[in-house]
């Protein structure tokens, strides 16, 4: 549990939230509101649209009906509101993709300069703060093809901290690891849930979900099927297809 | 020259423990395989080692014969032109090809509202301008190129009115219709190479609130250069070759040079001996500074 919810600022709104890919429906209608500070974990089979959902919440993909309102500022198609809400909003993939051209110092520095244009001097002293947060100020200046996958998967955290992000976004951030990385990363992420920032986390660590979430979404093709606080939905789960997927993975 | 950064890097890849070797009882321990001399056997470059003594060879043969001198010193007086035309264009041809790479990696789709439906249309005008470029260009051969621009499109330009600081066969034209010729084939090159970037690099630029020009600048480019090197150093080794064709423009560089003085005295055996020892003395410069290149990108990022 975080602890730090501010039920007054719903910083998340998606209402009646519709996607195609082509002829293939991927969401339906999903509404979700996600307040300040709370930690949502979403778990669902392979291909129910969790990817999507989150992704559509920073515009890498498009919805095609409905409303999503991030941190009171519309979700469309003018470029303003959307670069606004990337700058609120902080990514990490499965794949970490990391940018192989700079060193961990540069990943972590670049968008700061670039896009929140902060001096060199600035940037770095961010970068090496939250380097040391991650527990990896000591690999800076190696290329990220010089760490391990839980290491670079910290760089993608910390990458996407710098930008001083209200709302974090984790799409299976430790699916690709080797099991021993997998604790590593789970601990820089429960202890951002501590520090009370909204985070949106896909992923299949049930233990996580336990101990940090506030609140876990259950999708299956396309809908949000059930919603409930962890122990709640592992627990005593209502629907049909929640109590067969648990069963399949527990 | 070692970077602050690489010396750190250094550093800390010297802290590095080496583990111990396991010992099981019974099983007798792995013995490392023994570093034979034998080994640099294999590592040394021995062509480099065979080609700078055969080059020792023949200077001093040059140096040392009165008529091999003075063929070296007439065709020497070209390789000015030569460099000149095949780093001019080549130049160029980066800057060309780089550009309608980049302009043919990412077709436009309809724009949203009125100012990116504009810009979205220019950028579909420009698209298919440089598609037609590229596929009209590379499919020419590059003698019909020249001839045309020396003979054809320069003069029509001054009759057009247009005021010519140079001549119709006068290097620059050369240097701006090889440019052409070869941009049209490194555009492919640079378009290939950005199509080998993984779509997550795109994807986390974008997340981190990047836009369009800054992700190309910083996150495309030089990722593209490091694939596209080997080609690219490939291509420049074909325009130190295709630069002879200037002299269908009576350009005096090498090879026109070596045409008038063999034509004049028919010892053609002599002149292309020392013809071919400096276009080949250029043309491994050329390759050697390519693999130079190639391999310090190489150790910069693992
Ligand atoms: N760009 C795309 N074009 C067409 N179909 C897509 C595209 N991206 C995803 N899909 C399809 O949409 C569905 C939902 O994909 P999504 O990646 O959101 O699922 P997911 O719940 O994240 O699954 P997983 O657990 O495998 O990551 C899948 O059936 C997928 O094949
Ligand atoms: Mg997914």
């Amino acid at each position: 549990m975080s602890g730090h919810i501010n039920r007054n600022n719903r910083i998340i709104q998606c209402y009646g939230v519709n996607k195609w890919f082509g002829k293939f429906w991927v969401l339906k209608d999903i509404n979700l509101e996600v307040y300040e500070g709370e930690v949502v974990v979403v778990i669902g089979p392979s291909g129910s649209g969790k990817s999507t959902l989150i992704r559509c919440l920073n515009r890498l993909e498009e919805h095609q009906a409905g409303e999503i309102i991030i941190d009171g500022i519309l979700l469309d198609n003018n470029t303003r509101n959307v670069s606004a809400i990337r700058r609120e909003v902080g990514m990490v993939f499965q794949q970490f993709n990391l940018f192989p051209h700079r060193t961990v110092l540069g990943n972590v520095m670049l968008a700061q300069r670039i896009v929140r244009r902060r001096s060199k001097q600035e940037a770095m002293q961010t970068a090496l703060a939250l380097l040391d947060r991650v527990g990896i100020r000591d690999q800076a200046y190696k290329h990220p093809g010089q760490l391990s996958g839980g290491q670079q998967q910290r760089v993608a955290i910390a990458r996407a901290l710098a930008m001083n992000p209200r709302i974090m976004l984790f799409d299976e951030p430790t699916s690709a690891l080797d099991p021993e990385m997998i604790k590593e990363v789970l601990d820089v992420m429960k202890e951002l849930a501590r520090s009370g920032m909204t985070m949106i986390v896909v992923t299949h660590e049930m233990g996580f979900a336990k101990e940090v979430a506030d609140r876990v979404i259950f999708m299956d093709s396309g809908r949000i099927v059930e919603t409930n606080t962890p122990n709640e939905l592992f627990d005593n789960p209502k629907h049909p297809r929640l109590q067969n997927f648990l069963a399949q993975i527990l | 020259m070692v970077s602050e950064a690489d010396s750190q890097r250094m550093r800390l890849a010297e802290d590095v423990p080496i583990a111990p070797a396991l010992q099981i009882e019974g099983i007798p321990p792995a013995k490392p395989r023994p570093v034979t001399p034998f080994i640099y056997v294999y590592r040394f470059p021995w062509w480099i080692l065979f080609l700078v003594v055969v080059g020792i060879y023949i200077v001093l043969s040059i140096a040392g014969d009165p008529e091999y001198s003075e063929y070296f010193r007439r065709l020497s007086a070209g390789v000015n032109i030569t460099l000149q035309v095949s780093f001019g264009a080549y130049a160029g041809a980066l800057v060309i090809g780089l550009f309608t790479g980049i302009v043919r990696s990412y077709p436009p789709g309809p724009g949203q509202g009125l100012i990116g439906g504009t810009i979205n249309f220019i950028r579909l005008i420009l698209y298919h301008i440089v598609t037609l470029y590229v596929e009209l260009l590379r499919g020419m051969p590059i003698a019909t190129l020249l001839v045309f621009g020396a003979f054809a499109f320069m003069p029509a330009l001054r009759q057009a009115g247009v005021d010519l600081p140079f001549r119709g066969t006068s290097i620059e034209t050369a240097i701006i219709f090889l440019a052409l010729a070869y941009g049209a084939f490194l555009s492919e090159v640079f378009r290939a190479g950005i199509q080998s970037i993984p779509k997550g690099q795109l994807e986390a630029a974008r997340s981190l609130g990047m836009k369009g020009y800054q992700t190309i600048k910083y996150i495309v480019i030089p990722q593209t250069f490091k694939v596209v090197i080997p080609p690219l150093g490939n291509d420049f080794i074909a325009m130190i070759k295709d630069s002879s064709l200037v002299m269908l423009l009576a350009l005096n560089d090498v090879s026109q040079l070596a045409k008038k003085i063999s034509g004049s005295n028919f010892d053609y055996i002599d002149v292309y001996l020392v013809v071919a020892f400096i276009y080949l003395s250029m043309t491994l410069t050329g390759s050697l500074f390519v693999k130079i290149l190639e391999q310090r990108l190489k150790t910069k990022e693992r």
